[in-house]
Order: C-alpha cells, then structure tokens, then sequence
C-alpha cells in the first residue's frame, strides 16, 4: 500500500510543481503578504495603534479565506477528478486500496497548503517587532489556521468520495463552510429573538457556546483581543481536528460504496428529472427558440421544477412570518426584513449555480461542437442562454416582493431604489460575478464559482482604491448632494457594465476557440 | 459517382498552425458531389484540423475552403446549414431522451413542429432505432449512441456529411451496420467525407481517398488510383490449384512475360509482364494452353495498407 501511495504523492508533487498556474498563485499569495507589511509598515508611521496587530489580522483574514476557497475548490475535487477523468477504476487495479488512494490523493493537497501557512509564519512573526502582538498569539492563530485547514481538507476530501462530479462536491463544501460560519450567529440570533429557549448556564446555552468556541473565526477574535492568555491549542484546535478525522474516517469507509462501478456507471437522474417522472408527463417540445428551452428544461429543471421552488419558498416565506409573529417577539418589520434577506440570499445563490452550470456542462460533456454548428450566431446562442435560466429566479424574486409586503413601507423602498444609480450598483457588480463565473467556468475546470467570488473580493479592493478619489472629487464639486452622488455612482455603473461587455466579447471568443478544441 | 455543379468540398492550400507548429500545409483535395470519399492519415497528421476548418469550427490560417460552392468563412451559416458534422468523441445531451435530442436539433435548424415528428421518424427508421426514442441518450450503448449522433447529423438533412472517426470504440457488428448505413446515404445522394482509420473498411466503402501525413496531402484520388502498383509494367497474380517446382519457369516462358514471382512458396505467382491493352488475355491464354490449372486471375494490386505504409512516414510536421 505504502509504495503506491507514495507513488501517488510523488505524482501529485511533480505535476504540482511543473503547472505555472500553481506558481503563479504562490505568487499571487506572496504579493498580498507584502501588501499586508507594506501598510503595516506604514501604518507604524502614523497614529494608527498595534499596527502588528493589525498586520496579524489582516494576515489570518486572508487565510481563512484562502482556505476557504482552497476547500471548494482544490480539496472537494481530490477523487472526483479521477471519477470524471474515470482513471479511479485504473488506480484501483494497481493495487492501491481505498485509504492508500485517499492518502495519496488528499496528503500531497494538504502539504502544499501546510508549507503555504508554514512559509508565512516567520513574515507574520514581524508583528512582534511591529508591536501589538504576542509569540502566543501568532503561535496559537497559525495553530487554529492549520486545524481548520486540517478539516477543510477532510470534509472536501468526503463529499469528493461521496459525489460523482466536482461541482457537485464544491457545492456541498461550500454548504458546509456555510453551516460552520453562520451556525453561531444563527442560533445567537435565535436566542435572542426567543425562538429559542436558552436561559444563561443552561444545557441548550452550553451547547451554543460550544458551536461557537468550534468555529476559527471566534477563536480568531479571541486571539486578536489585546492581552490574550489563552491556551495555544483551544477547543477549535481539537474539534476541528476531531472532526477532520471523522470525515476522513467516513470517506474511507464509504470509499467502495461510492466508487462502486456499477453505481458511478448508471445514469441518475437528477432531482428534476426525478419529478419529471413522478408526475410522469413529457416536457414540452422545444419551438421558436430551442437553446432557451433546453437550458430552461435541464439547467433549470422546468415548469415543474419551477413551480416546486415557488411552494418552497411561498412556505419558507409564510412559516418565517408565522413563526416571527407568534413564538418570537421580533415585530412583522423585523422578521419581514429577516426573510427578505434570507430569500435575497438563495436568489443570489441560485442565479450563481447556474452561471456557473451555464457554459461549463456543455464544456466539460464536449458539446459546444455540436452547439456551435448550429446555424445561430455565438452571441444569440449566449443570449438564449441566459435567457433560459431567467425564468427560473422568477419564484425566489416573487417571493422577495411577497416577503417585502409584510415589511411596512418595504414595497416603497423597492420602488424608490429602482430608481437610483447607486443600488443599481449592487445589481450590476452581481451581473459582474455571473459574468465573470461564467468566464472562468471556460477557463478553469473546477471551481469556476469561488474563483469568480476571490477575484471579486480582489478587485473590489482594488477599484474602491481607485474610485474612491474620483467619487469624493466628483461628490466634492457637486457640494456633497444626492445629485451628485448618483452622478457618481451612474458613471461607475456605465464602466462596470463595459466591462461586462468586454467580458461577454471574450466569453464569445473562447467559446469558438473551445469548440474548436 | 454524380457530379452536378461545384465540388461539395473543394479545399485549396489549406494553411492551419497550433503556435510554431504547422498541423496543416498546403492542403489541397476535392470531393465531388455524391461521393463517399475517405480521409487516411496517421495520428497527428492533421485530420482533425483539416475537418474542423471544413465544418467552420476553425478559421484557417490560410487558403480557401467551399462547401458546395460556399465559402466557410464568409457563409458560415449557410455552409451550417448544408453540413452535418459528427465529431470522434461522443458529445451528447445525456440527460434527454432520444427523440427529445433530435427534436432539439431539427427546432434549432429550423424545422417547423408540423414536419419534425415525420423527419425524426424517418432518420430513426434509417438508422434503426425506432424501438429506442423514448430511452435517455446517456443508458445507450456506444453503438447506439454513435446511431443517434448519426440520426442528428442527418435531422437537418444536410447535403454533405463530415464524419470524424464514426466506426472508433464500435463492436464489429455495429461497425458492419454503420457501413450499411453509410452505404444507404450514399445511395440517398448524400456526399460522405469520412476519416478513419481502418484501411480495409475504407477500402471497401469508398469510392476516392485523400492521404494526409505531416499536415501534407500524399495522395488524393481514386481508391483504384492508389492501389495500382507504381510501375510501367502490368501485373497480375495467378492462383494455381497445385503447384510444381518448374511452374515458375514454366510460366516466365510465356510470350510477353517480364518477370514470375512465387509469392509466400505457395500456389500464388505474382507475373509481371509488358503493358499492353491484351496483357491479361495473353497471359490467361498462355497458361491455359502450358496445361495450368488456374484457381484465381486477377490484377496485381497494392492493399491499402501498403499504399498507406508507402506514403506515410508517421512523423508530425
């Protein structure tokens, strides 16, 4: 077993070495650590206190992100790329058992993310020199970081054994980071609102602190806080690990299970072809615009599908309004704005699925041959596309406004911000991360969605860096009124909505270029 | 072999580079209209490249391509629109059925709803899978499968029918029934351009053949053309129903009679004699007459692995 694993690792760390896209990230990672210093270093200039405080946040901020990002999209394909390759039978009858291929698959991954973390230990100990941190406390922050990298790695490393394809996989990592990081503030906010019963020392109330004490980004702000004298190693350290193990031990039990031939062989149908056949009626036939219906048919799941997601939300709508007003004591403003956000959130999270469905399925099954020899123009063949998977956001919206009439004046609101530039802002910066989860989707093979969400958070820095002097010159000469900030804002909008533009020319291109491939 | 109007493919100094490196140079061949025409080279020889170019999926460095008179680059969709392609992997909708896949190509070529149930039926009938319409495209078998890419090649009834390894990965029987099928449409007036790999099956089906090696056209032409042996002499080969140690002398005593070979020391003889329109007759005389019992007559011909072995070098260009 052990000569195969290490034939794996050894595999897995050549090819690693010899792919410029990895480099270019270290690169990338190494320029953001000097960006760090650099403004620490100048912040130590000014009147700004613990400016190495600062640059050790700042520096365990951004690696929570990174693993984040490395979790859906690096470790959640370690076996599903094997599987969609379909190379996993073939390291099987090399003899390789399923915890030597788990080994070999997921350690190389965890190493080179470990020397990433090990490699900017003796950079973030300058926070030391910088004044406002401890050894204890950057010891304990690399500390927490690596645990949750541990588990990060294991959680992705079992939905890529449960899952057949990595998206699916990416999917499910990101459904957990969301479990992990909101779970606390969920039921915080739940205590709160007294939906649930946890008086101060009781059972329900211990079980909340400890949730919370598990997640890295309490324990982070434990360790930021001046003085801190904890234990290097917390409650964080331990159940991270403890669960890192879990789920390593589950993906090596269920390994034969899920990579069973006969199992990954078989079609299955996804879960609207599944209430296509519960109901058991035929979808309708394709007529003026075929492309548009066949994404609206198997992106988007259909009629039936859509009529399913419309109940679902309408219940998660009227229960939440139900629930707010009778067992909380949240008035129907507060549990109104509450729902919309939420139902705001799953329209966001479903128009990215399937930006990110939208190019790559016809990618990776190689059909934008066949698509593209049809007599239609690229860009009409994109335009349908899209317009394929609008029909489907039209529940999640719907019930959006529904939610909004139980908020007072909500309606109005909506009404009134149609009108101003600087809300259409958020709409087009979201249009932006489609676009731009679309581009990537042709561009790399794997997560094309958190990729599109790093660059975003990048260059949102970057440009606010760049438009915030232009804003105040412009909010400047027009004496700092509404007019004048929605001039602002118009003109930011018609610069992002250009770039989109450029955006959807190269879109088009690579699609040809693809096709050809 | 009809041929009305322009060539269905005429391609002329095609020029197509992947970075520094040429796949194709200077190309050029034409298919007539009506003609199931093969398409040999070796790997990497620049098959693929020289049918994508064709099927307007790449804008070739340099040269002109026309598809019945159309040029692709600048008639895209018309060209589209008269030329089916089915590429060498299995790129399919898997999740539809198969009548719900052909009926999303023949909408988006255009047909009206009133005519697709009648033109699905049809190529389903001709490719044999009538019993298989309500069946999802991803539970076929690959012989199945490659049936149905065949049935929407042949949805939008194109005029001529680019194939890119049709018969790879097929067991033989579905590759016999797929050479049926191709020899239907040949029938059917169809013009067939068809790369692959088996020779002998190539041999058998097609009427000309182009030979492609190092992204350079060897050969294009007849199959009859390419098999001929490259000599001023006629030759034939010469069964006898037993042989005898003088045989050979026997025969190269023969008026006319250049040269005998016994081929493989069995009851074969290879004759090579001068070319005259009456070689064969005299020949065939001439052993009747010696007393030879003759078990087979015929042409010696090159096979085409040979002709292929003879003009490939299996180098990239």
């Amino acid at each position: 077993m052990l000569t195969g694993t290490l034939a794996l690792l050894h595999r897995a760390l050549r090819l690693d070495s010899r792919l410029i896209s990895a480099h270019l990230f270290r690169f990338g990672f190494a320029v953001l650590m000097y960006f760090s210093l650099i403004i620490a270093h100048l912040q130590s200039y000014g009147l700004a206190a613990a400016p190495g405080l600062r640059l050790f946040e700042s520096m365990m901020t951004l690696n929570v992100l990174l693993i984040i990002l490395a979790g859906i999209s690096f470790f959640a394909t370690a076996i599903t790329e094997e599987k969609e390759e379909e190379t996993l039978g073939l390291l099987k009858m090399a003899g390789l058992n399923p915890l030597g291929l788990l080994l070999g698959k997921s350690t190389s991954r965890l190493i080179n993310t470990l020397l990433l973390l090990g490699v900017q230990f003796p950079f973030t100990l300058l926070a030391v020199t910088l004044g406002g941190a401890t050894v204890t406390q950057i010891v304990a922050g690399y500390a927490a970081l690596a645990a949750f990298l541990v588990l990060t790695a294991n959680v992705g490393l079992l939905a890529s054994v449960a899952f057949r394809r990595g998206g699916t996989a990416s999917w499910v990592v990101s459904l957990f980071f969301l479990i992990y990081f909101l779970a606390r503030p969920l039921l915080d906010g739940l205590t709160k609102s007294q939906w649930i019963a946890a008086p101060p020392g009781s059972r329900a109330d211990q079980i909340i602190q400890a949730v919370g004490l598990g997640s890295v980004w309490t324990r982070l702000q434990e360790i930021f806080s001046t003085g801190f004298a904890g234990p290097t190693l917390g409650l964080q350290f331990w159940s991270n690990c403890g669960l890192a193990l879990v789920s390593f031990l589950v993906a090596w039990g269920s390994f034969n299970y899920f990579t069973n031939p006969r199992r990954m062989g078989a079609a299955t149908p996804d879960l609207a072809d599944r209430l296509q056949r519960l109901f058991g009626s035929k979808r309708p036939r394709p007529r003026s615009h075929p492309v548009m219906w066949k994404e609206y048919q198997f992106v988007t799941g259909g009629s039936r599908f859509l009529i399913a997601r419309f109940c679902c939300y309408l219940l998660f709508v009227i229960l939440g309004v139900l629930a707010g007003l009778f067992w909380g004591q949240a008035s129907s403003d507060e549990t109104a704005q509450v729902i919309s956000v939420i139902v705001l959130g799953l329209v966001i999270v479903e128009a990215c699925f399937y930006a990110s469905r939208l190019l790559h399925d016809e990618w990776r099954e190689h059909t934008l041959p066949m698509l593209l020899m049809l007599p239609i123009p690229v860009h009409r063949i994109l335009l349908t596309k899209l317009a394929g998977c609008v029909p489907a956001l039209i529940p999640g919206l719907s019930c959006l406004v529904i939610s909004l009439c139980f908020w007072e004046g909500g309606l109005e609101y909506l009404w009134n911000t149609l009108f101003l530039p600087s809300y259409w802002m958020f709409v087009i910066v979201f249009v932006l991360m489609l676009t731009l989860t679309m581009f990537f989707s042709l561009v790399v093979r794997w997560g094309a969605l958190p990729l599109a969400i790093a660059v975003m958070l990048f260059s949102s820095t970057f440009a606010g860096c760049c438009f915030v002097p232009a804003f105040t010159t412009v909010m400047g000469t027009s004496g700092g009124s509404i007019v004048g900030r929605e001039a602002a804002c118009a003109v930011i909008d018609a610069i992002l909505i250009l770039l989109i533009l450029a955006l959807q020319f190269d879109i088009q291109r690579r699609l040809e270029i693809a096709s050809a491939q | 072999m009809s041929q009305s109007g322009p060539a269905a493919i005429e391609v002329v100094n095609l020029s197509h580079a992947f970075g520094s490196r040429w796949a194709v140079r200077n190309a050029s061949f034409e298919v007539p209209q009506g003609a199931l025409h093969g398409f040999v080279g070796p790997n990497g020889a620049g098959k693929t490249t020289t049918l994508k170019s064709i099927c307007t999926l790449l804008i070739p460095h340099s040269g002109t391509i026309r598809v019945l008179g159309l040029d692709v680059v600048a008639q895209t969709n018309e060209v589209r629109r008269r030329l089916g392609f089915m590429p060498d992997h299995f790129s399919m909708y898997r999740r539809m059925t198969v009548f719900e896949y052909l009926d999303f190509f023949a909408a988006a070529y255009g047909i009206p709803m009133t005519q697709r149930d009648k033109v699905i039926d049809e190529v389903l009938t001709l490719t044999d899978m009538e019993g298989r319409r309500e069946e999802l495209v991803g539970g076929l078998s690959r012989g199945m499968q490659q049936r149905v890419a065949l049935s929407r090649v042949l949805v939008s009834d194109p005029d001529v029918l680019l194939l890119d390894e049709p018969a790879s990965g097929l067991d033989p029987r579905a590759r016999i029934e797929l050479m049926e099928i191709l020899r239907e449409l040949k029938r059917m007036g169809k013009t067939i351009f068809i790369s692959s790999h088996i020779l002998s099956e190539l041999a058998e089906l097609c009427d000309s053949v182009t030979i492609i090696d190092a992204g350079r056209i060897k050969y294009s032409g007849s199959i009859s053309g390419l098999l001929k042996r490259p000599t001023e002499h006629a030759g034939f080969r010469v069964g006898v129903a037993a042989g005898s140690p003088d045989l050979t002398e026997r025969i190269s005593s023969l008026p006319g009679v250049l040269q005998t070979v016994r081929v493989d020391a069995g009851n074969e003889y290879r004759v090579e004699m001068e070319a005259r329109p009456d070689s064969g007759n005299r020949l065939l005389q001439g052993l009747i007459a010696q007393g030879v019992l003759v078990s087979s007559f015929g042409e010696d011909r090159r096979h085409l692995n040979e002709a292929f072995m003879d003009l490939t070098t299996g180098g990239v260009g």
